[in-house]
């Protein structure tokens, strides 16, 4: 029974083992400085101590979740891609080109209205 | 090739309305903020044909249905008929933001496109069988409505009813999507035609089989999507943000969210227990557990309209109050889906249809009375009903209807669901209807005494002629409707509804 | 004449429509249109009573009846018969003489008379509908203009006394509708049966072969017949340890009891009455309590002849508290309009007590106490009405010595006042005897010792009327009211028929009970359980 579980042993002794040696390694061959930020518990790019309720700008959510929504609308470029030859075989591939290009369409209109609306220059 | 461009012409009332969301928007821009109003004349035409399409298509569709998009669109009479009210509502509430005096006039193109971006969702949501399709619509419709509801951004009324729509939204899509995950683990399937009833070499399990070997699961599936869709038609326990967020967002889309919205609502919830339990060749064995939810979704009816009413009376702003009367009447269209029957799923509809009629003409009226004393609070009204009769008088007509006397429609939506209530047996919850009916008397016709009863108060003597004649209409129709006027043939579309709620199993199957 | 009960209905409603389109400020146009629309239904029911109607026959008359809403097999079905042709013509005439009693009112006139006309489409409606649906909603129709009625033109406490009135009245109303939705469906399964059975019961009625779920005549003969038991429904005719009869039995009966007002729902009464302007105080008592009555001999009792079986002693009892308690309540009362109302619900109280008793002497002193009462309580009114836009107040202590000043109006009161405390040869006598006989007369157990009580109601009824009188017109005079004005000729006119009426019905009451008589036969044979 037990002995089922012998991989699942060697597994977490590897896992351990190997995040101990490095530290014992990196102990004993690398070089030594000190500093206050050095002693910091990394937090993104953010100070660890100080007001919770920080103020970023509202740009760079926006610029964020622009960056998602074309990012993941043009992922379906990928799939149609390769499910075009299919469509081709069944002899509807204009239509379906047609579509993708009304899609692409969509996104272009999408990003001519947030150009316009200001969405993409920092300053404003 | 054929094949596919007609079946795309099953879409094609969904194609104009995005068309027209993008031409709105690409408008807007191009004028850079100028004068709103000609975006919203081209709205008004968009919907106008998008009307007209979908009347062609019910005349084509006949009892039948059909379907389109590899199984997961379902054109059928049940979808077209919300789809016809959601457009016919849509362009009164089209209307309303054009004549909203506390509305800016210019540069606000995005508020018509994320109206009619709302109403693609509830296009999407009625017309599917398919729980991915419906949660994608009815997400739609949501976000759109949240961006809605906070759409004046200035006002921290507004904001708040943003934020809080959001969150309680976003918890309840969350539940749904569990519940959503939960009935694809058990059978399979997204398909709801084949949850009812999968034939052999589907690939699927029938919810009737999962249910027979391990009910609990099944019932915990039910009730967390049952739990989505009572938050968006605000069914107590999840009303909680219906007040606030009806009273911060600006009127118009609070219109729509207590129409449009609900409406849609409530035909992805009756379309989803039809599919599990009522339609004919649903699995046999799972109908009798669709009576114990029938009785559950009693039970909160009962719940939820006693405690909207209870807590209606109590209000000062008018605008709280039809809020709270909304829930009220969300109880009293759930009786309809509580009585598990054709009959009952076609009394909910009229209802909703009704409910449209009336709650348009409320609504309106609170657009206009806001427009004339910036003001939404009930003792605000006095002495209106002498300024400004035709409005006033208008209003006691929607009073009427909405408390559920005759001779308007109200009444008439009232009585045929208690028809159906009482045929399945729930001739308690009737009882408990009829004595809310009662309380809500209380508490409409407090406008009706402020508006009357009490000596006037001086006004700026302004009238809006176009809403006045819009709520004119209105009223003459909640009344027309409730004498079954030429032919009623309101009955009859909502008759056919449910009848064209069917299962696709072969259509699905042969995926 | 075709058609004349849909012409009597609904030639106020052309009227409320032609004053609508009149300007605000041609106030004399505005009330010859109301004096014609109440007065061409007063010539026609006039007409209709001593020419057209057969008083023969107990069949329904004048008959006007088409499909209305197929999807619920509602119809439009109208027809008259002796129980409501009286009531009929009352309100044509109450409703003509409101008209000119409201002259006085000089507030948004307008709206005044389109409400008045409005509730007076729903008044003749509900006298003349055969068809539950239609009924209904003629009955819901009266309740808008009446909640206006009061709550725009009465008194300093008006709000709350219309709304009062408005919730007493649906409380009651959607608990009929709540019935008269299990009847409908109870109806329509066992008409849709066909059995020998149903279609005995219906052979004798229009409704054979007809799917009209809703008509009133066809649940008569099927729940005479012992059919409409419910046994259709999902609860198979018991609903929570209770008889579907005996459910929607009292489902009706407090809907229509409410109207009446029957001990103990007649607490909105006195504040309607004191509250309302005085012509519509005369239309509330003279036709509106009348609602009441006849809706319960029309559309309760005979629909379930076992529940008014079984309970009949029960709503004798009622009838009597209603007289005993009315009038002693009355006894204390100094506002002189609360007094009458009070006194309504005492007279109103012979109306159940005889109807109660299922004798033929019981019921058409019952359907005569409504006549009658129509009258005389519209007289009282009235009176209180002169009083009052003279002084500005009702308080009964603050008169006195009036007869000295006001003498034509001292002997016009004097005379309603003998009417509605029953003195021999004038009308109330007629029909409180007849009540009270029948009641006598009644096989059933019990009901002598409710007669022997309720004669305690009439001594208590002589006392307050007569120190009410003693108070206001006798002893000294008040040096307030030295000049006072007696009755212009405009309020005798309005009280004149109505007087006349008391005195005439008071000789030969016949004038109403031959029309009656077949109908109120027909109708104990129906109420009568084998």
């Amino acid at each position: 029974m037990l002995s089922q579980y012998g991989p699942i042993l060697i597994l977490i002794a590897l896992v351990l083992g190997f995040a101990a040696g490095n530290l014992v390694i990196s102990e004993l061959l690398g070089k030594k400085t000190s500093a206050i930020g050095k002693a910091d518990a990394y937090e993104c790019g953010m100070g660890s101590i100080g007001n919770a309720r920080l103020r970023l700008s509202i740009h760079f959510y926006l610029v964020a979740v622009l960056f998602i929504l074309f990012d993941v609308e043009s992922l379906l470029l990928i799939p149609w891609a390769v499910s075009a030859k299919f469509f081709e075989a069944q002899g509807v591939g204009g239509i379906v080109f047609t579509e993708i290009v009304g899609f692409v369409a969509v996104l272009g209109i999408g990003l001519a209205y947030v150009w316009n609306k200001g969405g993409l220059s920092w300053d404003r | 090739m054929n094949a596919y461009i007609e079946q795309m012409g099953l879409i094609a009332p969904e194609l104009v309305l995005t068309a027209l969301s993008l031409f709105v928007l690409t408008w807007d821009l191009l004028k850079k903020g100028r004068n709103s109003d000609h975006i919203g004349y081209a709205t008004l035409v968009g919907l106008a044909v998008t009307g007209w399409l979908l009347l062609q298509q019910w005349g084509m569709l006949g009892d039948k249905g059909t379907q389109t998009a590899f199984g997961m669109v379902t054109i059928d009479r049940f979808g077209t008929f919300f789809k016809l009210f959601t457009v016919g509502s849509m362009a009164v509430v089209t209307l309303f933001v054009m004549l909203d005096k506390n509305e800016r006039k210019h540069g606000i193109g995005e508020y018509y496109f994320l109206l009619i971006g709302a109403s693609i969702g509830a296009f999407f949501m009625v017309s599917t069988n398919n729980l991915l399709l419906l949660m994608l619509g009815l997400e739609l419709l949501s976000l759109a409505s949240y961006s809605l509801a906070g759409f004046h951004k200035g006002s921290k009324r507004s904001a708040e009813a943003a934020l809080k729509y959001i969150v309680f939204g976003g918890l309840s899509a969350g539940v749904m999507l569990y519940g959503i995950s939960l009935l694809y683990g058990l059978t399979g399937t997204l398909d709801l035609g084949l949850m009812g009833h999968a034939p052999e070499g589907s690939g699927a399990v029938s919810l009737a089989t999962q249910f027979d070997a391990s009910p609990i699961p099944v019932a915990i599936a039910v009730v967390l999507v049952l739990a989505g869709f009572a938050y968006k038609v605000s069914v107590v326990p999840f009303h909680f943000w219906t007040p606030d967020v009806y009273e911060g967002a600006p009127t118009p889309v609070t219109t729509f969210l207590a129409v449009g919205s609900k409406a849609a609502g409530f035909a992805a919830l009756l379309r989803f227990v039809g599919a599990l339990f009522l339609t004919d060749g649903v699995d046999a064995s799972i109908v009798a557990y669709g009576d114990r939810i029938g009785f559950l979704l009693a039970i909160l009816a009962a719940i939820t309209m006693t405690l909207g009413n209870l807590s209606a009376l109590r209000q000062g702003s008018l605008k709280r109050m039809l809020a709270y009367s909304s829930i009220a009447h969300a109880g009293y269209v759930l009786m309809g889906a509580a009585s598990m029957t054709s009959e009952g799923f076609a009394a909910a509809m009229f209802y909703l249809a009704a409910y449209y009629c009336m709650n348009l003409g409320a609504f309106g009226f609170l657009i206009y009375f806001e427009g004339v004393t910036g003001k939404d609070d009930i003792d605000s009204l006095k002495g209106m009903g002498w300024r400004h009769p035709v409005v006033a008088w208008s209003m006691v007509v929607f009073l009427v209807a909405l408390t559920g006397l005759p001779p308007t429609v109200g009444f008439y939506g009232k009585l045929i669901l208690f028809y159906a209530a009482i045929d399945a047996g729930l001739a308690w919850l009737v009882i408990i209807a009829a004595i809310n009916s009662v309380i809500s008397l209380f508490y409409y016709f407090r406008v009706a005494k402020s508006m009357f009863l009490t000596e006037p108060v001086p006004q700026v003597p302004m009238r809006q002629h176009g809403l006045a004649g819009i709520l004119c209409v209105l009223a003459v129709v909640t009344v027309l409707a409730g004498l079954g006027a030429f032919k009623d043939p309101l009955r009859g579309w909502a008759d056919e509804g449910p009848a064209s709620l069917e299962i696709y199993a072969t259509d699905a199957g042969s995926r | 004449m075709d058609h004349i009960l849909s012409w009597i209905t609904f030639l106020p409603l052309i009227g409320m429509i032609a004053i609508l389109f009149v300007p605000k400020a041609n106030t004399s146009l505005i009330k010859t249109i109301a004096l014609a629309a109440t007065g061409l239904p007063l010539v026609l029911a006039t007409w209709l009573y001593f020419g057209l109607f057969d008083k023969m026959s107990a069949d329904l008359q004048m008959v006007d009846r088409f499909t209305w809403i197929a999807g619920l097999n509602a119809e439009y079905y109208v027809g008259i018969d002796g129980l409501s042709i009286a009531l009929v013509w009352l309100t044509a005439l109450l409703l003509f003489i409101g008209v000119p009693a409201s002259f006085g009112i000089n507030k948004a006139q307008k709206s005044y008379y389109a409400l008045l006309l409005l509730l007076e489409v729903g008044i003749f409606g509900v006298f003349v509908a055969q068809d539950y649906f239609l009924f209904y909603v003629f009955w819901e129709v009266m309740l808008l203009p009446m909640y206006f009625l009061i709550g725009i033109w009465g008194g300093p406490r008006r709000e709350y006394a219309a709304i009062k009135f408005f919730l007493y009245t649906l409380a009651g109303s959607v608990l009929m509708l709540v019935a008269l939705v299990a009847l409908r469906l109870d109806m329509g399964a066992l008409i849709d049966s066909g059995t020998a059975e149903v279609v005995s019961a219906l052979s004798g009625t229009e409704d054979l072969g007809r799917n009209a779920y809703f008509s009133i005549p066809a649940m008569t003969a099927l729940g005479g017949a012992g059919l409409l038991t419910g046994s259709t429904l999902p609860f198979g005719g018991d609903f929570l340890g209770m008889q579907f009869t005996t459910w929607v039995f009292w489902f009706l009966f407090i809907g229509f009891a409410i109207k009446v007002p029957v001990f103990p729902f007649h607490t909105w009464l006195p504040d309607a009455h004191v509250q309302a302007p005085t012509p519509i105080s005369v239309i509330l008592a003279g036709i509106l309590l009348k609602l009441g009555g006849y809706g319960m001999i029309r559309a309760c009792f005979p629909i379930v002849p076992q529940g008014f079986d079984d309970y009949s002693y029960a709503l004798g009892v009622l009838g009597v508290i209603s007289i005993v308690y009315g009038a002693y309540v009355a006894l204390g009362q100094t506002d002189f309009k609360r007094m009458v109302a009070y006194s309504s619900v005492s007279h109103m109280g012979y109306v159940l007590l005889g109807m109660a008793a299922l004798t033929e002497w019981g019921m058409s002193g019952a359907a005569l106490q409504m006549f009658n009462h129509g009258t005389s309580a519209a007289v009282l009114f009235l009176v209180v009405g002169v009083i009052y836009d003279r002084a500005h107040h009702r308080d009964l202590n603050g008169f006195g010595g009036l007869a000295q000043v006001m003498p034509r109006y001292w002997a016009l009161t004097t005379l309603g006042f003998f009417a509605a405390l029953g003195l021999p040869g004038l009308a109330g006598f007629v029909s409180e005897a007849m009540t009270l006989v029948g009641a006598y007369q009644s096989p059933r157990p019990g009901f002598k010792l409710l007669v022997i009580i309720s004669v305690l109601g009439i001594v208590i009824t002589a006392a307050f009327l007569l120190w009410a009188m003693q108070r206001v017109f006798l002893g000294n005079l008040n040096p307030k009211y030295k000049d006072i004005k007696d009755i212009n000729a405009r309020e005798v006119l309005c009280q004149a028929p109505l007087l006349f009426l008391c005195i005439f019905l008071g000789i030969l009451p016949h004038y109403l009970l031959d029309w009656m008589r077949p109908s109120v036969a027909l109708l104990i044979q129906n109420l009568t359980v084998n």
